[in-house]
């Protein structure tokens, strides 16, 4: 098992996995079984991964409590403050990221952001991940026609340039929440199918559920209980990417007015208003897209310390491959 | 391998069609094409004559027929806005559009030896560096680092013009669009390049080719991008395909008069030809550029056979 720190933190310094022993020690009383097991030990010692968790950890909470952290009321406009630099303080109160071209706290309108965009990256990821495994579970499991029928969908929709038929069908559709959420649904559920099939497709010649079918499982009940749970493992890796790739194209799509429509605000949206004052308010494009940048990287450095130890077949690669063949040998 | 082509023509063919079927489900039947045309508050005889002008007032089987024919000979109607075909239209800003993806291109290749540099020294720290920064790269909105260059270089130093167009040979307005456009792909190849590398350096004939004495170099560069170059065009040629996404709103960011920015104009304009007939041109496109990539795979890879 993962003893050791895993891929590009396998090299992560003595420091580091002195830090890890001594975190072991401290809460080792509390929660022995937990923080022995190897998988948080790798996780603990692994500084990358645990400050984007620790990242995401709080954006997440922000965005829950908006009300209760953002300083200001995030549509409150304070005309005569317009373009407030950041770090103003004022008798309305500090604006720690500056104002907007209305005068609203660009530090509380992304916090309230947050709100739509991390909610609408969840959704959009949990539809499409919804639709994807329900398929590819059905297309691996019965195989055959539904198989051949399932997986020509698949490849006619990976043919397809993403974003351009995103922009059809909010085109046709209208902009908005909800019909971003089916939008995001259309555009990534083949991701998990693709997966899920796989998974499946190995799974169903195993003797476990060879036996599940003896005993007179149905074969609801085999793929249910007995292969999803295999699935989800993998899915849960994509799912956590597929979130990040989810607030990107959120942004880019209410960027280009197709996506969340005023008074509800976004980091997409943000970006768009401040797009028009860029030279006279950098602060109001500038900060929005570090929030972007920032979420949807540490969405991605989690997914990828996820797949590392997730997958025996890739903990091997990461683990040993460049600890044997590679950093020993000259090249 | 005739054979192979001949079946990945005839799916490319197809995918074509089913992408035809797919806009015309969309504007025909998600949404009606006369509100897409008009504003919401067009009087009622407008909106009917408009229906009977453009022929939507026929049966929908007749007009699934009509737009098929219309289609596949490359008549896509007469722009609402600019009030002239749309083919011509199309053409021209496609031009713009390959101008501005190949320079992309060119200058997204950097992420291989960026990879590269990151294989040959897995879990160092040019390793790790490579490795975040490739992340960041793909984490980022590509509009925001367009908007970012243009903060920086073309109005804090004033280097280079913000945004704008003036003919395919003035370069000073191609640097900054076609930087931003590459960033996202440089990760993505930076990315592709290091697994495929470290992947091939584990293999055996590597450790046969060092007890032979052979320089690193030589290891490297003969034999290990050798293989790896397989898995880099099958992964970074489909990559390519995204080119099209990024240009749609890097053209925005800064006034490209390309294929993107008649998208997001047309859209805006309530131009449904020209929606309808760029992103079908567009979708063209990225079907072909798949289509190269698996012609080139089977060419590179002779343990590949496909009968």
């Amino acid at each position: 098992m993962a003893r050791h720190p895993v891929s590009w933190e396998s090299t992560s310094s003595k420091a580091m996995s002195d830090q890890a022993v001594k975190v072991t020690k401290r809460r080792g009383f509390m929660l022995p079984a937990l923080w022995r097991k190897p998988l948080v030990q790798a996780f603990l010692s692994d500084w990358i991964t645990l400050a984007s968790a620790l990242f995401l950890a709080i954006i997440i909470l922000a965005s829950v409590f908006a009300p209760g952290v953002a300083p200001h009321n995030p549509i409150k406009q304070h005309l005569d403050l317009r373009f407030s630099p950041p770090f103003t303080a004022t008798n309305a109160g500090y604006f720690v990221l500056g104002a907007d071209h209305l005068g609203r706290d660009v530090f509380s309108r992304i916090i309230y952001g947050s709100r739509i965009s991390l909610t609408l990256g969840f959704a959009g990821a949990l539809a499409s991940g919804v639709i994807g495994v329900f398929l590819g579970l059905v297309s691996g499991y019965f195989k055959g026609k539904v198989d051949d029928v399932i997986s020509r969908i698949v490849d006619l929709f990976m043919a397809f340039p993403a974003l351009l038929l995103l922009l059809m069908v909010l085109y046709v559709l209208g902009p908005g929440f909800r019909n971003m959420i089916i939008v995001f649904a259309i555009g990534g559920w083949t991701l998990y199918c693709r997966i899920s099939r796989g998974v499946t497709l190995s799974l169903r010649e195993q003797p476990f559920i060879d036996s599940a079918r003896v005993i007179g499982c149905t074969d609801g009940r085999i793929i249910v209980r007995h292969i999803l749970p295999n699935v989800l493992s993998p899915v849960l890796t994509i799912g956590a990417m597929h979130v990040a790739s989810v607030i990107l194209a959120e942004s880019t799509l209410s960027f280009l007015g197709m996506g969340i429509q005023p008074p509800e605000s976004s980091w997409g949206l943000m970006l768009a208003e401040g797009r028009d004052y860029i030279v006279l308010a950098w602060w109001t494009v500038t900060f929005p897209g570090l929030a972007i940048l920032f979420t949807a990287l540490t969405f991605n450095l989690v997914s990828v310390w996820l797949r590392a130890v997730s997958d025996p077949l890739q903990r091997w690669r990461y683990m040993k491959l460049p600890k044997k063949a590679l950093t020993r040998g000259s090249l | 391998m005739l054979q192979y082509l001949i079946r990945r023509g005839f799916q490319s063919v197809g995918i074509v069609l089913a992408l035809l079927a797919v806009i015309f489900f969309a504007i025909n039947v998600l949404g009606d094409p006369i509100s897409l045309m008009l504003p919401g508050d067009a009087p009622q005889e407008q909106v009917l004559a408009l229906r009977k002008a453009y022929g939507y007032d026929r049966p929908l089987y007749v007009r699934f027929v009509d737009f098929y024919s219309h289609f596949l000979r490359g008549d896509f109607g007469v722009s609402i806005r600019y009030q002239r075909p749309v083919e011509s239209l199309v053409l021209q800003r496609l031009g713009n559009t390959a101008i501005l993806a190949s320079a992309g291109i060119c200058l997204s290749l950097l992420g291989i030896p960026l990879g590269l540099l990151a294989a040959r020294r897995p879990g160092k720290a040019i390793d790790r560096i490579v490795t975040v920064a490739s992340f960041a790269s793909i984490s980022t909105p590509e509009f925001w680092i367009g908007l970012m260059l243009i903060l920086i270089v073309a109005v804090k130093w004033g280097w280079l013009p913000t945004s704008g167009f003036a003919g395919p040979t003035e370069l000073k307005y191609l640097i900054l669009p076609a930087i931003t456009l590459a960033l996202n792909p440089i990760g993505r190849y930076a990315q592709i390049t290091r697994a495929a590398v470290v992947e091939e350096i584990g293999r055996q004939y590597v450790t046969t080719a060092h007890s032979k004495g052979l320089s690193e170099r030589t290891i490297l560069w003969v034999h290990v991008m050798k293989n790896a170059a397989i898995t880099i065009v099958t992964l970074g040629g489909h990559q390519l395909a995204g080119l099209m996404n990024g240009s749609t709103v890097i053209e925005s960011v800064f006034g490209w008069p390309g294929l993107g920015l008649l998208i997001i104009q047309g859209i805006q304009a309530r131009d449904l030809p020209v929606v309808a007939a760029s992103i079908f041109v567009a979708a063209l496109f990225v079907i072909l550029i798949n289509f190269t990539v698996d012609f080139m795979y089977v060419r590179l890879d002779p343990r590949v056979k496909y009968a």
